[in-house]
């Protein structure tokens, strides 16, 4: 859907907040979660009654876990759901938030984030059938096997895909809400223990805990008169499932790019027009397929422009200038949220030591495992 | 090999010969496979009712991918490093399995089919076909 068009009203972030992202600690959720709102709030000069609806993300925190979060902003009536999309979790209540404010259902809606990690089953696993590799398989593995497909076919090495990690730990490092602060070289990368396949740890993500929290409205000259310069426009939304396709193993990279291209066509640019993307790169050779599928490369020539820095903060398109899942961490309900806390700030040029030089145009994208993927392009003209 | 409306117990069937068949579904408006055999509808079309049935199909293949894991969450089954390989199988449909740990590393290319150790009968793994 595109706001603003097609009988949907605007949709502006206006407020943006977060909590950092870290290794799970004894912090209740409920001070990670309120940390973020409230930084968002601060951020819009806000007052938290405003707030229509309120759409939770979190994967592993439990049943109803609004409430008691926002307990210390007042009790005002507003509506509050909760919003499971595994990975996509954020990237979905961001959406939820949006639909309310273009659908004119409230003036103001939140997007909150927050989790701590939890042993949760898969559905899936619950579904009753077996497989051959019952247990065997996590998210690693997975990617892993992707990787070695990418590897076999494109003549990929593993020094293309810790380049990723390489660049995403850069940026992390000048990121205060990342939860991984170390940039380091590509020998570092390479040398550290393997998890599967060419991945070593620092090519997967950490799970971690924080929170993530934004904003939103359709008019925000009616929140206070320096509102206009500061919020950032939402131009399409688009959310889609997995179809079947031959090669199996591919099926995240071939349902990016039917999402990505619905997003860019409905908001009637091009690939090329991207300043910026946050991607799912949980695991490396994710981001090296997604820039293709999304059209940023061509087909095999993603790892050769990584290499060059097309991807760096100053670059052609700078990828994942938050540092990315594998840099500033993958908390799982914060995680799409926290990409759009950081495309809004490179947008609104407060991006401090990571901002990207020409912030016009932004894209956010998340896969959430069954398949999912959610994307978001936010920016250009106000 | 056969054809059945009744979803089958189990993954696997003795495909004759000591080789191993899997049973996997099929569906007749839109001609997909799928496996394991979940007989409820087609995972494509959604087609449901006798247009759908399982097939026994036999288990060798060539390899796609290979992942050794080098660290796992604790299991039953086998301690790493273990490798997981995705196989396309003769008829066209990929499914993930275990490497044989007996037989030699699998690459994309190689060619393999399943095999059951004596007295673990369901525990089906993959092995290159000249270590089967």
């Amino acid at each position: 859907m595109r706001f603003g068009r097609d009988g949907l009203r605007p949709v502006y972030v206006v407020g943006a907040g977060l909590h950092p992202y870290q290794a799970p600690s004894q912090t209740p959720y409920t001070k990670l979660g309120a940390a973020a709102v409230r930084a968002a709030l601060t951020d819009a000069g806000v007052e938290f009654e405003r707030i229509g609806s309120v759409y939770t993300a979190t994967a592993f925190v439990g049943v109803s876990a609004s409430r008691p979060m926002l307990r210390s902003f007042g009790a005002f009536g507003a509506a509050m759901v909760q919003v499971e999309n595994a990975s996509a979790s954020g990237s979905s209540a961001f959406r939820q938030a949006c639909m309310d404010v273009a659908a004119g259902v409230t003036e103001v809606s939140l997007a909150v984030g927050v989790d701590k990690p939890a042993p949760r089953p898969l559905a899936a696993t619950l579904a009753g059938t077996a497989s051959l590799v019952d247990g065997l398989v996590s998210p690693a593995t997975q990617f892993a096997l992707l990787a070695s497909q990418a590897m076999d076919e494109h003549g990929l090495m593993p020094e293309d895909l810790a380049r990723v990690a390489v660049k995403n730990l850069a940026n992390a490092a000048r990121n205060p809400f990342a939860q991984r602060q170390e940039a380091l070289t590509l020998d570092e990368v390479l040398g550290a223990p393997r998890i599967a396949g060419p991945f070593t740890k620092w090519q997967c993500c950490p799970i971690g805990e924080g929170a993530a929290a934004v904003l939103v409205t359709s008019d925000p000259r009616r929140l206070g008169p320096d509102q206009r310069d500061r919020s950032i426009p939402v131009r399409v939304s688009v959310s889609r499932t997995e179809r079947v396709y031959d090669n199996p193993l591919g099926a995240d990279a071939a349902l990016t790019k039917e999402t990505v291209d619905e997003a860019l066509g409905l908001a009637e640019i091009d690939p090329a027009d991207l300043d910026l993307v946050e991607l799912h790169d949980a695991f490396s050779i994710e981001e090296l397929l997604y820039l293709e599928a999304i059209g940023i490369s061509d087909r095999g020539g993603a790892a050769r422009e990584l290499a060059a820095g097309a991807f760096d903060i100053g670059g052609r398109c700078a990828v994942s200038a938050s540092g990315g899942l594998i840099g500033m961490g993958h908390p799982v309900g914060p995680t799409g949220l926290g990409q759009v806390v950081e495309l809004v700030r490179q947008l609104r040029g407060e991006a401090g030591d990571r901002q990207h030089p020409r912030a016009d145009t932004a894209l956010a994208h998340m896969i959430g495992v069954g398949s999912v993927c959610v994307v978001h392009v936010l920016g250009g003209p106000r | 090999m056969s054809d059945g409306r009744a979803e089958p117990v189990g993954l696997h069937v003795d495909g004759g010969d000591g080789d191993i068949a899997l049973w996997t579904a099929r569906c007749v408006a839109c001609d997909h496979r799928w496996f394991p055999a979940t007989l409820d509808g087609c995972e494509r079309c959604g087609t449901s009712g006798a247009e759908v049935s399982a097939v026994a199909t036999a288990a060798v293949g060539v390899v796609t991918a290979a992942a050794v894991v080098q660290r796992h969450p604790p299991q039953d089954r086998v301690d790493p490093p273990f490798t997981i390989v995705d196989v396309r199988l003769d008829d066209g449909l990929h499914v993930l399995g275990l490497l044989a740990t007996s037989g030699r590393a699998a690459r994309p290319g190689d060619r393999v089919r399943a095999t059951v150790a004596d007295g673990a009968p369901d525990d089906v793994r993959f092995a290159n076909e000249e270590t089967a």
